[in-house]
């Protein structure tokens, strides 16, 4: 079952006078407890297409339809976790996470309540009352991760979560991040240029065109859950990242 | 563990002698002029040695205590009202382009012009008392905070904002949540500048015209020659300014909790 529809969304930019195209009739969909993931080069508009939906950014054509109703242009709706964490620095970590329960209008004693829940399978337990500049680089997107999760929203997108993260700690996040899912069951629309990344947590990818972007082919991952680091060696996966590679390439 | 308390405690000492350094100029530099007072049998009505300005300190206590406390009063009234208008004003700059783009020249403006021409037409207006004194320091202490918070609100994170745009957030969430404690450390070294020319505005103030204040002992202290007065009460308005400064620096750090850790 489809829950969000991405409809023929276009986006021209004007900048120093200059028309830049940065979508082109994009379409795609996201089914109820289905990990989706786009891929494609830096620059194809992959992050703007996520503005989009989660309405920060109007489409010039196209909409957006959330359970066959359109909701194009409008924010609140899905959690959204941006590529820097942007956690506040003048909020503590707890207050930090509860943020988007606040703007639901859930009052903060009870936000807090409700985030202390998680505080330990999200690895910030006696981090709590600490501000975020103490924090590791894993940490504050695993603090933005549980800011993003938090609200329960219907669906979430994380535009590159782990893209300016070390190598290391990207693979202990992308195994944990797994997990997490596992547990959420909430569809997950990620952005990413990883191509490891995307084949090792996603159910399908959308491949995206450099600019101005389009969908060039959807692959499905044809890996079980719960999955494990093992499928990063077999020859499904291999052959897929070629495919991927040859495609973006 | 143990490395860490011995860089702990290495730190506080580095940190006492940095502020021993100053002091310690300053005491050598007292030392020399002393010592050249004596030497030079310089008049004390020229330049008093400060051995002298400190006994004058003393013996003058009581009233320069009388003039300090209505520099003090005027000084903090000023800067209360600078801080509360220079915000106003800010947030209102803040709430549309076009109002930034019609203020903030004008701000610019105001503050070419000279405090020392417009000093004696605020005693022509309001008179001797207090109120004109407070204005100038208001008035010196507005432009460091206005411009200051103005940029702070303009300095917002562009990716904090859409988080919280993304989160379906109104104006005044982005405004209470972001904008405001997000411009607070701009906002404080406005206060930091303003703090400093606080008790300067108040004595230029009283300087003009009144008949109580620091201002007024100084012009008193120079017409009848009391030079060691005279340095007596630059002693005590130095003094005054950097206790406004300190009270201003220990707010921020109550204020601002997490610029202190880590």
């Amino acid at each position: 079952m489809t829950i969000l529809r991405v409809n023929q969304i276009s986006k021209t930019y004007r900048a120093q006078q200059k028309n830049i195209q940065a979508l082109n009739a994009v379409s795609l969909s996201i089914g109820k407890k289905e990990f989706v993931s786009v891929i494609g080069p830096s620059g194809c508009g992959k992050s703007t297409l996520l503005n989009i939906i989660a309405g920060i950014e109007r489409p010039d054509q196209g909409d957006i339809l959330y359970m066959d109703q359109s909701v194009t242009g409008k924010t609140g709706l899905f959690g959204y976790m941006p590529q820097n964490d942007v956690l506040m620095p003048w909020r503590t970590v707890l207050d930090n996470v509860i943020l988007g329960l606040e703007l639901k209008g859930v009052p903060k004693g009870e936000a807090r309540q409700n985030a202390e829940h998680y505080l330990e399978s999200f690895g910030l337990i006696g981090f709590q009352h600490k501000y975020p500049g103490s924090l590791s680089g894993g940490m504050r997107q695993r603090a933005n991760f549980l800011r993003t999760v938090l609200p329960e929203h219907p669906l979430l997108l994380l535009d590159e979560p782990f893209g300016k993260l070390d190598a290391i700690t990207r693979r202990h996040m992308q195994k944990w991040l797994m997990k997490r899912w596992e547990e959420l069951q909430v569809p997950v629309l990620l952005i990413t240029h990883d191509i490891d990344e995307a084949l090792f947590l996603s159910d399908r990818i959308y491949m995206m065109s450099s600019r101005p972007g389009s969908i060039k082919k959807m692959i499905t991952v044809p890996f079980d859950r719960p999955r494990n680091s093992e499928i990063e060696y077999s020859l499904t996966f291999m052959e897929l990242k070629r495919e991927i590679t040859g495609l973006l390439l | 563990m143990k490395r860490f308390a011995n860089i702990g405690s290495l730190k506080w000492i580095s940190r006492w002698f940095n502020g021993l350094l100053p002091v310690s100029v300053v005491l050598m530099a007292l030392v020399v002029w002393e010592i050249s007072v004596y030497l030079f049998k310089v008049p004390a009505w020229i330049l008093p040695a400060p051995t002298k300005v400190f006994v004058t300190l003393i013996q003058d206590g009581p009233l320069i205590m009388y003039h300090s406390l209505t520099t003090i009063k005027e000084s903090v009234t000023g800067l209360l009202l600078a801080t509360g208008t220079a915000v106003t004003l800010a947030v209102v700059m803040d709430s549309s382009r076009w109002v930034r783009k019609a203020f903030y020249p004008l701000l610019i403006t105001s503050q070419t012009i000279p405090i020392i021409a417009l000093a004696p037409l605020f005693l022509i207006w309001f008179g001797y008392g207090m109120l004109p004194k407070v204005l100038i320091v208001a008035l010196v202490c507005f432009f460091p905070i206005a411009v200051n918070v103005s940029d702070g609100f303009r300095e917002v994170n562009p990716e904090m904002m859409k988080l919280m745009k993304a989160n379906g957030a109104k104006g005044r969430h982005i405004f209470w949540k972001v904008k405001l404690p997000s411009s607070l450390p701009f906002f404080f070294s406005g206060m930091r500048i303003a703090a400093t020319y606080s008790v300067m505005g108040a004595v230029i103030g009283e300087w003009l015209g009144g008949s109580r204040g620091l201002g007024i002992q100084l012009v008193r202290a120079a017409q009848s020659y009391r030079t060691d007065l005279l340095f007596a009460v630059i002693v005590v308005i130095v003094l005054l300014s950097l206790l406004v400064f300190f009270i201003v620096e220990m707010l921020s750090r109550v204020m601002m909790p997490w610029n202190n850790q880590s």
